[in-house]
């Protein structure tokens, strides 16, 4: 999930936290913005999908992996496809 | 005699062998003549026709051949989407607040350590052990410093990768490509 989430900010966290004490000019508080706002909602579903591709391909591969396919035959199988 | 023109050709939809997408083709059909009697002239046309769909969701001719087959699949389809992106969304709710949540934990830490740091070291200053205090106050200030430059450093770095994420999805890039999936060989 974290491939294509949360892509406007970094992940908070505690070392970040306790970073921000010194941090009297807010410069922790930064974000990738987008040129537009049609942009902004654009690459957002691109994300969404995205996710649900990298939920499939894993899936995929738990499958592969577990009736005994090699990775190289699952992409072997996809480029004929 | 001029020929009949030929009805319309159907519609058909296939896969782009270039990009993987789902093209909607009319054939060519046989070409259509006609005289223009003032102009002595003689014109024949050729139509075809190609569209090319991409998104999330299929195309409404790939929706309206599904539901040929199956009347239900749109909605199965659509719903589907919906429920998907609200899991994620709830997904990134959990991660985010519990990120903050250890952000305001580290600030509350930070505070902590760097108050009783400065009172420590005024404390032991003032009751004869003036190297100590400072040694005291410079390790907390020291210490909180550079978990301040370390952290912007490391949020700056993350905030780039995310960036070149974005630009590579934009670009179409395949999904395996842009994560790593375990190894099953």
């Amino acid at each position: 999930m974290s491939d294509f989430t949360g892509h406007l900010y970094a992940k908070p966290s505690l070392a970040e936290g306790l970073g921000r004490t010194l941090d009297i000019g807010a410069t922790f508080d930064c974000y990738n913005d987008s040129p537009s706002t049609e942009e902004a909602d654009f690459m957002a579903t691109v994300s969404d999908w995205y996710a649900v591709g990298a939920d499939l391909l894993s899936a995929i591969n738990a499958y592969a992996s577990r009736v005994g396919f090699k990775k190289s035959d699952v992409a072997r199988a996809r480029s004929r496809s | 005699m001029l020929p009949e023109p030929d009805p319309a050709p159907e519609k058909q939809v296939a896969l782009s062998p270039s990009t993987g997408e789902p093209e909607i083709l009319v054939p060519p059909g046989e070409p259509t003549f006609s005289f223009d009697t003032a102009g002595k002239k003689a014109l024949m046309s050729l139509t075809m026709k190609a569209e090319v769909h991409t998104g999330p969701l299929p195309s409404p001719a790939v929706l309206r051949e599904l539901a040929e087959i199956y009347p239900e699949a749109p909605k199965i389809i659509f719903d589907e989407f919906k429920a998907q992106a609200k899991h994620r969304r709830d997904l990134e709710q959990v991660v985010v607040r519990s990120g903050a949540r250890g952000s305001l934990r580290g600030q509350i830490i930070g505070g902590v350590i760097g108050c009783s740091g400065i009172l420590g070291s005024i404390y032991a200053a003032v009751h004869g052990f003036p190297i100590f205090g400072e040694i005291l106050a410079t390790t907390c200030v020291v210490s909180l410093a550079v978990l301040f430059v370390t952290g912007r450093e490391a949020q700056k770095k993350e905030r780039i990768e995310k960036t070149e994420i974005r630009e590579r999805m934009k670009r179409g890039d395949p999904v395996e490509t842009l994560v790593s999936p375990p190894d099953t060989e």
